[in-house]
């Protein structure tokens, strides 16, 4: 094994051809450097006489050069006996040896089989999606392909964990500027992982084949967005609402036509009545609950004052 | 008349061969090639990947032998009142290219498949129907694909029509949006076939059912069929919900009675459309531009989206009332509604999924035949 010091200035950190880790900067892993040293080399592929491609090591040697090193020890491949393939084969192992692989990296890693190391896709399929933790399928392998087109703003918020990998995988398929989009209306709102699910469908059926530019003209959406005074999470309930509304404006009707008949009933605080999700029925759900005889008594009385009532039949007739 | 399908190669199953059907599906296709294989996976991969469904897809004719259940219960089984169907599958797949196709979100490819071993379904149908002699069946073979658009090159209704005139307790119901009715003439059916259509709005028709009859077309040959002393029936399924739509489907009830006397109509169903998610991304998939599935919908029956029950109920009125209006009482039903869709839309409901059945058994049967 051949270990020299290398220049950093013959490094190319330009050819990202065998790059796995999605973040490259590290506080961590530069003040470890900055106590200890690099511990262990870097691996190289020499690429004619002065240039240095990285196999493994890119966190490391960004970190280097940032802290203003010139030269790390680095461990050089023999470019005869070590293709593509087997120099990336290298930088794969070395990862899975010590973590887990996030989505973008595994999907990073596909497209790196695929496009720098040439494996056919069946070849990928069987040998190295299970290693990659993934079930041998060729929709799988066709979803990493697509997943590595996420945009720069989309990763970064699926990184912060702000979006979950079902959204990312949904949006990967969008073209870049829908993606960009996407990135305009999910970098200003917190949804939770059904919410997401549940926008991402709405502007599917808002937005039609322009997705997110058509949901972003929904009105009242782009005035949320940027309305300040609004938590993330208030500005991303207020954007569902407004597409909700916009898809199903006949269902809202009638939830508010039930809602303003409930509201007529006069009911006490302690009774709810809702009705059959998307009124598929004209059945209601009426429940109550009582600490005591007395409260038991009240709220009977209540509903019995609702029965005598006009407004009651309202919530049986929403249309 | 629809141009008759014609397939560009043909995939025979080697142990096919052993069913006469293919030596006779073979002969009505003189001068098309044919290709024997054992591996027919392996062999229709030369179809075009996917799940394209246009004419280059469906030139290749599949026929191999069913090796599963050929009878099963409806996939609407389940529903809140469902009308206790039976299906039958003779194939997979049609030459046709409807919009909202089911089976094309789930079958594997685009080929037409023809199973031989018809035989083998006869025996199946009448063993279990012997187990149930006290229940009337209603079976249908139009599920995963047409039950009359193969017929020129099958002939399989001349086998299908005489066995289940033999049946005391069943009833077949042939259902198309083709007019290939050319071997149901002269049959012994002894009122035991209704020949249903699946019917549209002529602007849907022309929209989302490509390569299909025309409503004219569909309802000529129903009027041909009645001629011969069958029950027919009229299927408003998908009925879709868009602007304009009440123009055009009132049209289309009119044109269909003009044509067809009410009293050889044996039952007309009527369904809004539903789809489920995958049949979504294949409609999404193949047609972007479509706005098929851009409407209403809330989640129901098993999962699959449909549109809001008060939109539901205002076409199946309405469509109550056009029927009435042209063609007096006829038996309405709705296929796969829950009962507050009935009330709303007919203004009544079978008490449950017995009591449709029975209705529908007795609307054949009380009006005999000719």
């Amino acid at each position: 094994m051949l270990i020299e010091s290398v220049p950093l200035e013959i490094v190319d950190f330009r050819d990202e051809r065998f790059r796995l880790s999605e973040e490259l900067v590290s506080e961590n892993l530069q003040r470890s450097l900055k106590e200890v040293g690099l511990i262990c080399p870097v691996v190289l592929l020499p690429v004619g006489e002065k240039r240095r491609v990285i196999v493994c090591g890119f966190r490391r040697l960004h970190a280097l050069r940032r802290m203003g090193a010139t030269h790390a020890a680095g461990r050089l491949l023999d470019p005869a006996q070590h293709g593509p393939l087997e120099a990336f084969r290298i930088a794969l192992w070395d990862n899975l040896a010590h973590r887990k692989l996030g989505l973008l990296e595994s999907a990073r890693a596909v497209r790196v089989l695929e496009h720098e190391c040439g494996l056919p896709r069946n070849a990928i399929v069987r040998d190295y999606l299970p290693l990659l933790g993934f079930s041998p399928r060729d929709e799988i392998l066709r979803s990493c392909l697509a997943l590595h087109a996420l945009r720069p703003r989309l990763r970064r918020l699926l990184g912060e964990g702000r979006i979950t990998e079902t959204t990312a995988g949904r949006l990967a398929s969008h073209s870049g500027e829908e993606q960009d989009r996407a990135a305009d209306l999910l970098e200003r709102v917190k949804l939770s992982a059904s919410r997401q699910r549940e926008v991402l469908e709405l502007v599917d059926a808002v937005g039609g084949s322009r997705k997110f530019s058509g949901a972003l003209d929904v009105a009242g959406v782009a005035a949320a967005l940027a309305d300040t005074g609004m938590t993330p999470v208030e500005r991303g309930e207020k954007i569902r609402r407004f597409l909700f509304e916009r898809q199903y404006p006949r269902l809202t009707g009638a939830e508010e036509r039930f809602r303003s008949s409930k509201a007529s009933l006069g009911l006490t605080g302690r009774i709810r009545v809702r009705h059959e999700p998307f009124f598929e029925s004209s059945r209601i759900f009426v429940e109550f609950e009582a600490d005591s005889a007395e409260e038991f008594r009240a709220a009977a009385e209540s509903l019995g004052g609702a029965a005598r009532g006009d407004s009651l039949e309202g919530l049986f007739k929403v249309w | 008349m629809i141009r008759r399908y014609r397939p560009d190669r043909i995939l025979v199953e080697e142990c096919a061969w052993r069913d006469p059907a293919a030596g006779e599906i073979v002969r009505r296709l003189e001068g098309i090639p044919v290709h024997t294989v054992r591996d027919l996976s392996a062999a229709a991969s030369g179809t075009p990947a996917g799940r394209d469904p246009g004419p280059a897809g469906k030139r290749t004719l599949i026929l191999r032998r069913h090796s599963g259940s050929f009878m099963n219960p409806c996939p609407g089984d389940g529903a809140e009142l469902c009308c206790n169907y039976h299906v039958v599958n003779l194939g997979q797949n049609c030459p046709m290219a409807c919009t909202y196709c089911v089976p094309q979100s789930f079958l594997e490819g685009p080929a037409v498949v023809v199973f031989t071993n018809v035989e083998d379904m006869m025996e199946e149908v009448g063993r279990k129907l012997r187990i149930s002699p006290d229940t009337a069946f209603r079976i249908g073979t139009g599920d995963q694909g047409d039950s009359l658009a193969l017929d020129h090159i099958t002939a399989y209704t001349r086998r299908l029509v005489p066995f289940f005139a033999s049946l005391p307790n069943a009833i077949l119901e042939l259902k198309t949006k083709s007019d290939v009715i050319g071997h149901l003439e002269g049959l012994p059916h002894a009122g035991r076939t209704v020949v249903s259509w699946s019917v549209n709005s002529e602007r849907v028709i022309r929209l989302q059912e490509r390569r299909t009859a025309s409503l004219q077309q569909r309802a000529a040959a129903a009027a041909r069929v009645g001629e011969w002393g069958y029950r027919a029936g009229f299927h408003f399924d998908p009925l879709l919900y868009y602007e304009g739509w009440e123009g055009d489907y009132r049209g289309a009830v009119a044109k269909i009675f003009r044509a067809v006397d009410p009293s050889i109509v044996a039952w007309i169903s009527l369904g809004c459309l539903r789809f489920t998610r995958q049949q979504r991304d294949s409609v999404r998939e193949r047609y972007p531009r479509s706005t098929l599935t851009a409407g209403e919908f809330v989640p129901g029956h098993h999962g699959k989206a449909r549109y809001f029950r008060e939109i539901r109920e205002e076409v199946y009125a309405k469509m109550r009332s056009w029927i009435a209006a042209a063609a007096g009482e006829v038996f309405v039903y709705l296929c796969m509604e829950n009962r507050a869709a009935w009330e709303g839309g007919l203004g009544w409901a079978p008490c449950d999924t017995a009591d449709l059945s029975a209705r529908l058994d007795s609307s054949v049967s009380a009006r005999g035949c000719k």
